[in-house]
């Protein structure tokens, strides 16, 4: 394990400002925002291009962004103040917490645990969000009536064994507060952690935000040209599983700086046991996107364990915004980079390679390429089709090569690439899928052969696709 | 009597008027202004200053304001479009559409009317700004408010400015066709108008350019918090628009009823029919009579059909004069932009219709109309005292408890009390002649000789034995 030496790497404001300027440049990105803090104190802040394309707002460091899914880390937090309190049992079945609460596998209804939720090892086919809220409105019952909802909602997997990203179990915590709380999840997010924390800069609600300087989301459309995201709004019951909150920058490492702190915020007010902190950072399970994410989840986090010192965080994605946070308990530090450009989660490991490692003494790696010439035996038993609640995969061999389609099951608000994509070896069971709409590649991976040696299942997006076909 | 029929030249006044909002808008603090003018098949726009005191744009043609209460007129105009579908009867009770109402006075459940929900006269206070969340039930939800509301006046007694009236009037809409409120104004009006800026949800606002609020705290101006805009008073006042769009939607008044594209939405007659006045307003603040939401005043003879609108921090004015085929909206982002739109508005009326109100001489003070009218009065969360001060009376604003946590919440602090005072003019009225509120009119309700209410601002406010 090494100790990167930290006297002489400095990190400030102004050297993030030119690395968070070039990084957008390069990039075609409206605006992006940084912080780190090291020490309870922050110590650099970046504030680089526009809110919004159409009206030219510039970002500042009081920009109010989407961190999308780092509020599962929040939801967590409010999950483990349940436990701290000794009012939920993490290895009690979730359903003995909310009258009436089903799945469509009896197995799963019975004995999925919270903590099986809180590291996406419940198996259950997950990715059902309500957008637009069309679906469960926004009322104060948004998150009661989408849980209500799930008794349709199969497996992908049994219970316990495999990780695979699941909103759905999110949303199923974030009523778990409410339930015990008697109260909504984004009062119990306020008063249970907003304002103990002092985090007056993250909000709960749209009316919240509005008049401010708020970052807007960006997608590419069909001819490439970047637009203004339609939806920022997005539907209420989603809360729990990372559409709330919305925080500037600064918050949102002040945030992660409680976990730093063992479960203190900067004041010294207790917000989490020690012992719920360290369990959130303990490994569950192991994630095959090890570049990306780390390669194991935790409770509410990634965790990067190898080699060290360990790296614990969340990554979020909106419809037009992409977010990273991370912190490193060992150094005493956190920092976060957000962007309001779709799906730029690549670019998270350029910015820490230019400014964050050597600051904070870490390594953060970029995805593996494939080595040149690589061949894979027997590509034939990838072949097939694999599917989830979301999408189907067909994987698919033509003079030699594999590749994959994405065939979402529903209309989504995010725009798509149709055409195949080639899958080049990275192991005898990983490969990379080139996805050019947002020029990256993203690892596939095939697990769990069967007696034939055909994979029952394949992980892509940090969700498990089962075999039909 | 404007006996002269000017052809009006939009282009040849514009840069006087840029002048007077620029030196307007300067004097008064208001941050940003759109104005937006029709004349007989010309229009002419003009944008000034920026969008927030925080975050700064300039305003243009695409920014969006909060047009308030100038929303009951399209809430109005849907529902005589529902009438000529023979969805709804004006002067059916409104248990017709929503058996459940419920008020606490049961007689005035029974018998008020869609009509009296549309001109003020439905006779309950109508200041009901508890929050009914965000859902599509927002309007189901607000009739358990209602159920709370005193009824001061038998429906179609008097007029007194009720907002909640016409978030049932939304309701009924909704309950006639199956659909929510909004969905209703977009298919109906909206969309056939081809008002493509104009909205009422906060996911279309907020990825656009809009202006917040703004109010003078403590000698500076500030932005205001929250931009509000509850669902369930959406019908009352919610839509989000643009000067363009308001014009597009004046000249729609001002026609036959038809579409641009030829398409008929509304007969002539029931454009007509919401000209008709239909209370008495009493030449108060909000005019000389209300139609079918339409606030009617005459200028130096000239008919004016108005509906302004107030939101937290944002206050607008629309006037059309279907008589010389004109109309104005001034749209602002400051509290203070209430001078401005008057200021104005009074200037353009005269300056290109030669419409000019001519000014009142106020009455001497006599002994007995002083001791009749000094004392307590209440509105639904205020108070007025009244007391002689020489030839004029002083009146003092204060709020109840609830009025003040209800004001808190909306505009996030409680404005000083300030006195204002007023002298009595012909027709049982009085006009202020102080302060910020100078030239404003009220009026007097009496019942035999001894003072019943007094209208301020629109609302009555009934005299107390205390």
């Amino acid at each position: 394990m090494t100790t990167a030496p930290l006297a002489g790497t400095s990190l400030d404001s102004a050297r993030a400002q030119e690395a968070l300027e070039d990084l957008i440049a390069r990039h075609d990105i409206p605006g992006a925002g940084f912080a780190a803090l090291r020490d309870g104190e922050v110590v650099a802040t970046a504030a680089a291009g526009v809110a919004n394309l159409d009206t030219g707002l510039r970002v500042t460091d009081g920009t109010i962004w989407q961190p999308g899914s780092i509020g599962k880390t929040y939801c967590t937090v409010l999950v483990m103040q349940l436990v701290d309190e000794g009012l939920v049992d993490l290895d009690r079945p979730v359903s003995g917490y909310i009258p009436g609460l089903r799945f469509a596998d009896e197995t799963a209804t019975r004995t999925v645990t919270v903590r099986q939720l809180l590291s996406h090892t419940s198996g259950i086919d997950g990715d059902r969000i309500d957008e637009t809220g069309a679906l469960f409105g926004r009322s104060d019952d948004a998150v009661q009536r989408y849980v209500a909802s799930l008794a349709d909602l199969d497996q992908i997997v049994e219970p316990g064994r495999l990780w695979s990203y699941c909103n759905a179990g999110y949303i199923v915590l974030g009523r778990l507060v409410e339930v015990i709380r008697g109260a909504t999840y984004e009062s119990v997010l306020r008063e249970k952690l907003l304002e103990p924390a002092g985090l007056g800069n993250t909000f709960c609600f749209p009316e919240e935000v509005v008049a401010r300087n708020t970052a807007v989301g960006h997608m590419p459309s069909p001819d490439g040209t970047l637009k203004v995201a339609p939806i920022w709004v997005m539907g209420r019951s989603g809360g729990p599983a990372g559409v709330v909150p919305y925080a500037s920058m600064t918050d949102l490492v002040r945030f992660a700086d409680i976990l730093v702190r063992g479960g203190i915020a900067a004041d010294g007010t207790r917000i989490l046991s020690a012992e719920s902190v360290a369990e959130m950072q303990r490994p569950h399970a192991e994630c095959p996107e090890r570049e990306l994410l780390g390669g194991h989840w935790g409770l509410g986090l990634l965790a990067k364990l190898d080699p060290g010192p360990a790296v614990y965080g969340h990554d979020g994605n909106t419809l037009g915004q992409t977010a990273a946070m991370r912190y490193v308990p060992e150094r005493n530090l956190a920092f976060a980079l957000i962007t309001n450009r779709h799906q730029t989660n690549m670019l998270f490991a350029e910015l820490c390679n230019a400014i964050v490692d050597d600051w904070a003494g870490i390594t953060t790696a970029r995805q593996r390429k494939p080595v040149e010439g690589m061949q894979v035996d027997a590509s034939e038993r990838f072949t097939g089709t694999y599917a989830n609640v979301a999408a189907e995969i067909p994987v698919a061999l033509s003079d030699g090569a594999l590749s994959m389609e994405l065939r979402p099951r529903r209309a989504l608000a995010e725009p798509l690439d149709l055409t195949p994509f080639p899958l080049r070896p990275l192991d005898d069971a990983t490969f990379l899928a080139r996805i050019d709409i947002v020029d990256d590649d993203l690892q596939v991976a095939f697990l769990e052969p069967d007696a034939g040696g055909r994979p029952r299942y394949l992980h892509f997006g940090g969700r498990l696709y089962r075999r039909t076909a | 009597m404007a006996t002269d029929v000017r052809t009006i030249d939009l282009g040849a006044l514009h840069a006087e008027l840029e002048e007077r909002v620029g030196e307007a808008a300067q004097r008064l603090g208001v941050p940003g202004v759109a104005i937006g003018l029709y004349a007989g098949g010309q229009e002419d726009y003009l944008y000034h200053g920026i969008t927030s005191l925080e975050n700064p744009l300039a305003v243009d043609a695409a920014t969006l304001f909060q047009i308030g209460s100038t929303t009951k007129t399209y809430t109005a105009t849907i529902m005589m479009m529902l009438v000529e579908q023979g969805l709804v009867d004006l002067d059916a009770p409104v248990r017709t559409y929503v058996p459940e109402l419920r008020l606490k006075d049961d007689s005035a459940a029974q018998s008020v009317t869609v009509l009296q929900l549309l001109n003020h006269t439905a006779g309950w206070s109508g200041d009901l700004h508890e929050s009914t969340g965000d859902g599509d039930d927002a309007r189901e939800r607000f009739l358990a408010i209602l159920a709370k509301a005193t009824q001061n006046d038998p429906p179609g007694k008097v007029a007194s400015y009720n907002n909640a009236a016409v978030n049932l009037a939304g309701l009924v809409i909704e309950r006639v066709t199956g659909k929510t409120y909004e969905a209703v104004v977009n298919e109906m009006l909206l969309q056939p108008l081809g008002m493509a800026e104009s909205f009422f949800f906060l996911n279309d606002v907020i990825t656009r350019k809009f202006v917040v609020g703004h109010r003078k705290r403590k000698e500076q101006m500030q932005v205001t918090r929250p931009y509000a805009l509850p669902r369930a008073v959406a019908p009352a006042g919610g839509i989000i628009s643009t000067a363009a769009d308001q014009v597009r939607y004046a000249r729609f008044h001002l026609g036959d009823g038809t579409a641009p594209d030829g398409s008929r939405l509304l007969s002539d007659a029931s454009l007509q029919r919401m000209r008709q006045p239909t209370a008495s307003l009493h030449g108060a603040v909000l005019g000389d009579f209300v139609g079918i939401s339409w606030l009617m005043r005459d200028v130096g003879g000239v008919r004016v059909l108005a509906h302004g609108g107030s939101t937290n921090g944002q206050q607008s004015s629309f006037d059309i004069v279907p008589e010389r085929d004109f109309a104005v909206t001034i749209l602002t982002n400051a509290d203070e932009g209430a001078l401005l739109h008057r200021e104005l508005t009074e200037w353009i009326l005269a300056t290109y219709l030669g419409a000019v109100e001519p000014e009142v001489e106020p009455l001497p003070l006599t002994d007995e109309d002083a001791e009749a009218l000094s004392g307590r009065y209440s509105a639904v969360h205020a108070y007025v005292d009244v007391a002689r001060d020489g030839d004029a009376l002083r009146l003092v604003i204060s709020y109840t408890p609830d009025g003040e946590r209800m004001i808190r919440e909306i505009v996030g602090e409680v404005p000083e009390p300030k006195p204002i005072h007023v002298k009595l003019i012909p027709g049982d009225r009085f006009v202020v002649v102080d302060g910020d509120a100078r030239g404003m009119k009220g009026h007097i309700l009496r019942e035999g000789d001894a003072v019943r209410a007094l209208n301020v601002g629109g609302r009555l406010a009934y005299r107390t034995t205390a």
